[in-house]
C-alpha cells in the first residue's frame, strides 16, 4: 500500500498524549538508542522519537555517548569515514535485537563514494546519519526547518529499515526507496510501504 | 527482490570492497568480493555473476587483463571498470574491448546508482516476441483509491485508457478529491512506472526559488550553492512530471513552462550544458482553466498544450455510496499507524457521515476518521467521536430517526432494494428491515 501525501494534510492538530497511542514499553520488541555525535543541531531529540516508534514498534531513547570523531577525519577528503564511526558505534550497541543509531552534523563518506547521507549494515545493530547535506542551505536554498525535519526523519527510518533487514524498495513513495541525492529524499514519504512493514513483522 | 542479480566486486582495497558490498547489499543485490584477479576468476568458476565491478589498478594481474580474460571466456557478465582520474585512458581502452561502462573513484552516489540501474535493466529486460507491450493492460490495483460508485468507475476507465498512452493529461476536481492519486494511478500503470513521478506543487513555489527548483543549478551558480542540484524537470527524466495547482503559476512562469514542455530541454541555473529530459506531463487544478483563459489569467497556448485529455474527479457528494468503504479503509489505515484496534463504526454515526456534504471531500473524511480513531474509547466509533454532529443539526437533520431513515434509503438503493443484501449490510435481519421500511414509509423510487 502506498500512503499518499494527499491524505496527510491534517488541518486540525489533535492534542493527545503520544504515549497513549502506543503499546506499553514492556510490550515493545526492543530498544532503539538515538545517539547525538557532534550533532550541532539545536532541537530536542525527543521530537524524533514518535515517528520512529510508530514504524518499528520499538522503545526509542536518546542516549549520550562520547566518541572523539577527530580520529575518523580524512584530511585529504575533508570528510569523516562513516565505516570507521560505524565500527566504533557497534562497540556501544546494546545486545540482542536492540539498535543504536548515531546522528551527526559532519560530512560522511565511504571510500568508494563522494558522500553518504547515512550508512547501516543490513540486519545489523548500528547505523549513522549525517545532517550535513540535509539542510536546504547546503544547496544555496532558503532554510526550511520543516523540510529538514522531514528529511532527517526519512533518513533515520531508512537506515533503521536496513538494520531491520530491509533492502531498498522499488515502491515509489516508500521510505526504503534508494535516495542518492537530496531531491530523492523529498520524493519519498516518511513511512514504510505495506510490503516493507509486512517484511519486518 | 524475487530474483536477485548477482554482483562481483574486484578491488584490492578492503575498505572499498566493504563499502560497496554493503551499499549494493542494501540495494538487494547478491554481492561477493574478490581482492585480486586470481580470486575473481576462481569465484567465477563457482558462480555466474550478472555484473562485475573491476578496479583497474591491482597488484598482479590488472583490471584490464582480467576484463580480457572474462570476455575471452564468453561471459555474458556486464563489466564496469572502476578507475581513478589518472587512469581514465585505460578505462576508455577497456570500453573499446567491450566493457559496459567506467566510473571514476570516488563515485557520486547518483552516478553509481544510475550506471548499475541501467546495467540491471539491460539484464532484466529481455523482450520476447510473445510479449505485446502495446496491448491494453489490466489496471494495477492502486489500493488507496477507494470507490465502486459509477462516477469512480468512469474515472478508472479513463485511467486505464490514459495509462496506455503518453499524452498530456489535465485532472480537474475540487480540492481533496484525490487528483494526485489519480495522477499516480495513471503513472504506475504506464510504461513509465519504473521511473519517478515528480510532483511540483506550483502554488507552493515562491518566484525567487522557482528557477532553481525546476531547472536545478550548478555548483557556484550563486552564493551558497556549494553543490550542484538537480531540478524537478531533470528528476522526472523517464517518468512523469505532475504539476499540481497549475492555475496558480505566474504569467512569467507560464512562458518558461510552455517552452520546456515543448522542447523538453533546458539548462541548469549557472550552467551552459543543454539537458534533455523525457517526461510525461500530468497537470491538476481545482479551477476552471477555460474561464481563466477567457479572462486572460492563463495562457491559451499553455492551456491547449496541457489539455490533451481531461479527467474529472467527482466530489464525495457525487459518490456518497463510496463513503462506507472509505470509512472502513481509513479505520484500518489509522489503526495500523496509531497502533489502535478500533473495529467498526456504529450505524447512526455512519449515517451522519453519509449525510454530510464534505466541502473538503475525501481529505475531510479522512481527517474526521483520524480524529475519531484518536478519541474513540472502545472498539466502535460513536457519534461523540466525530466533529460534524452540530453541522448536521444545523442542516436540518435533528433526530436519530431521520438519520436512520436516510441511511436505510441509501443502503436499499445501493443494493437495488435487495432486502437480504441490504439487511446483511446493515447488520440486522430481514424482518427488522421490513419493519423499519414500513415504519418510515420508505418507498422504492
Amino acid at each position: 500500500m502506498q500512503i499518499k501525501r494527499l491524505f496527510f494534510n491534517i488541518k486540525e492538530r489533535i492534542d493527545v498524549n503520544v504515549e497513549n497511542r502506543f503499546k506499553n514499553d514492556e510490550e515493545l520488541s526492543g530498544t532503539i538508542n538515538i545517539v547525538p555525535l557532534s550533532f550541532g543541531e539545536n532541537f530536542d531529540l525527543l521530537t524524533l522519537i514518535e515517528p520512529v516508534k510508530r514504524q518499528f514498534n520499538y522503545q526509542v531513547k536518546s542516549q549520550d555517548i562520547y566518541i572523539d570523531l577527530s580520529e575518523y577525519f580524512d584530511p585529504e577528503r575533508v570528510q569523516y569515514s562513516a565505516n570507521d564511526i560505524l565500527h566504533c558505534l557497534l562497540h556501544h550497541a546494546p545486545g540482542g535485537q536492540n539498535k543504536i543509531i548515531g546522528l551527526t552534523g559532519i560530512d560522511l563518506f565511504i571510500p568508494a563514494l563522494t558522500f553518504i547521507f547515512g550508512q547501516a549494515y543490513l540486519g545489523g545493530n548500528a547505523g549513522i546519519i549525517s545532517t550535513y547535506r540535509l539542510r536546504n542551505e547546503f544547496y544555496g536554498m532558503p532554510g526550511n526547518d520543516d523540510i529538514f525535519f522531514k528529511r532527517l526523519n526519512k533518513t533515520i527510518i531508512h537506515e533503521l529499515g536496513h538494520m531491520f533487514g530491509l533492502t531498498h524498495c522499488h515502491t515509489m513513495n516508500c521510505v526504503m526507496r534508494s535516495a542518492t541525492y537530496i531531491e530523492d529524499i523529498d520524493q519519498k514519504e516518511e513511512y514504510l510501504c505495506q510490503s516493507c512493514q509486512d517484511a519486518i513483522q | 527482490m524475487k530474483n536477485k542479480l548477482s554482483m562481483l566486486i574486484v578491488d584490492d582495497e578492503l575498505s572499498v570492497r566493504d563499502s560497496l558490498l554493503n551499499w549494493f547489499a542494501t540495494d538487494g543485490y547478491d554481492v561477493e568480493c574478490a581482492e585480486d584477479a586470481v580470486a575473481a576468476l576462481k569465484a567465477m568458476e563457482l558462480k555466474k555473476f550478472h555484473i562485475i565491478l573491476i578496479d583497474i589498478k591491482m597488484p598482479g594481474m590488472d583490471g584490464l587483463e582480467l576484463h580480457r580474460r572474462i570476455k575471452a571466456n564468453n561471459s555474458e557478465a556486464i563489466v564496469i571498470i572502476m578507475t581513478a582520474f589518472a587512469s581514465v585512458d585505460s578505462a576508455v581502452e577497456a570500453l573499446k574491448d567491450g566493457a559496459y561502462d567506467y566510473i571514476c573513484k570516488p563515485f557520486d552516489p547518483d552516478q553509481l546508482t544510475q550506471i548499475i540501474r541501467n546495467a540491471s535493466q539491460k539484464i532484466s529486460f529481455k523482450p520476447s516476441d510473445d510479449e505485446a507491450p502495446d496491448q491494453p493492460i489490466d489496471l494495477e490495483n492502486v489500493d488507496n483509491i477507494i470507490g465502486n460508485s459509477p462516477a469512480m468507475m468512469d474515472v478508472f476507465d479513463q485511467v486505464k485508457i490514459l495509462s496506455g498512452t503518453d499524452s498530456t493529461v489535465i485532472i480537474t476536481g475540487e480540492s481533496g478529491t484525490g487528483k494526485e492519486l489519480i495522477a499516480h494511478a495513471i503513472h504506475i500503470n504506464s510504461n513509465r512506472r519504473y521511473f519517478p513521478m515528480v510532483i511540483v506543487h506550483c502554488g507552493a513555489l515562491a518566484e525567487t526559488i522557482l528557477e532553481s527548483e525546476l531547472f536545478g543549478h550548478e555548483r557556484g551558480a550563486f552564493t551558497g550553492a556549494s553543490y550542484h542540484r538537480k531540478g524537478k524537470f531533470e528528476m522526472a527524466n523517464g517518468g512523469t512530471l505532475f504539476l499540481d495547482e497549475i492555475a496558480t503559476v505566474s504569467s512569467k512562469m507560464q512562458i518558461e513552462l510552455l517552452r520546456v514542455l515543448e522542447c523538453k530541454s533546458f539548462t541548469r541555473v549557472g550552467g551552459n550544458k543543454e539537458i534533455h529530459s523525457d517526461f510525461r506531463v500530468i497537470a491538476a487544478t481545482n479551477r476552471d482553466l477555460k474561464s481563466m483563459v477567457k479572462e486572460g489569467h492563463f495562457r491559451e497556448d499553455l492551456y491547449y498544450r496541457l489539455n490533451v485529455f481531461d479527467v474529472h474527479v467527482p466530489t464525495l457528494r457525487e459518490r456518497q455510496e463510496d463513503i462506507s468503504d472509505l470509512v472502513e479503509y481509513f479505520i484500518k489505515k489509522y489503526n495500523k499507524l496509531m497502533n489502535r484496534s478500533v473495529k467498526k463504526i456504529d450505524q447512526a454515526t455512519l449515517s451522519v457521515l453519509m449525510q454530510y456534504s464534505y466541502p473538503g471531500n475525501v481529505r475531510e473524511l479522512e481527517n474526521i476518521i483520524e480524529r475519531a480513531i484518536v478519541l474513540c474509547k472502545g472498539d466502535t466509533i460513536k457519534l461523540t467521536d466525530i466533529p460534524i454532529g452540530k453541522e448536521m443539526a444545523i442542516s436540518g437533520i435533528e433526530s436519530i430517526a431521520e438519520i436512520e431513515k436516510n441511511h436505510l434509503k441509501i443502503i436499499l438503493e445501493k443494493y437495488d432494494w435487495n432486502i437480504s443484501k441490504s439487511a446483511k449490510s446493515l447488520g440486522i435481519d430481514r424482518a427488522t428491515l421490513y419493519n423499519k421500511i414500513n415504519k418510515y414509509g420508505i418507498l422504492k423510487t
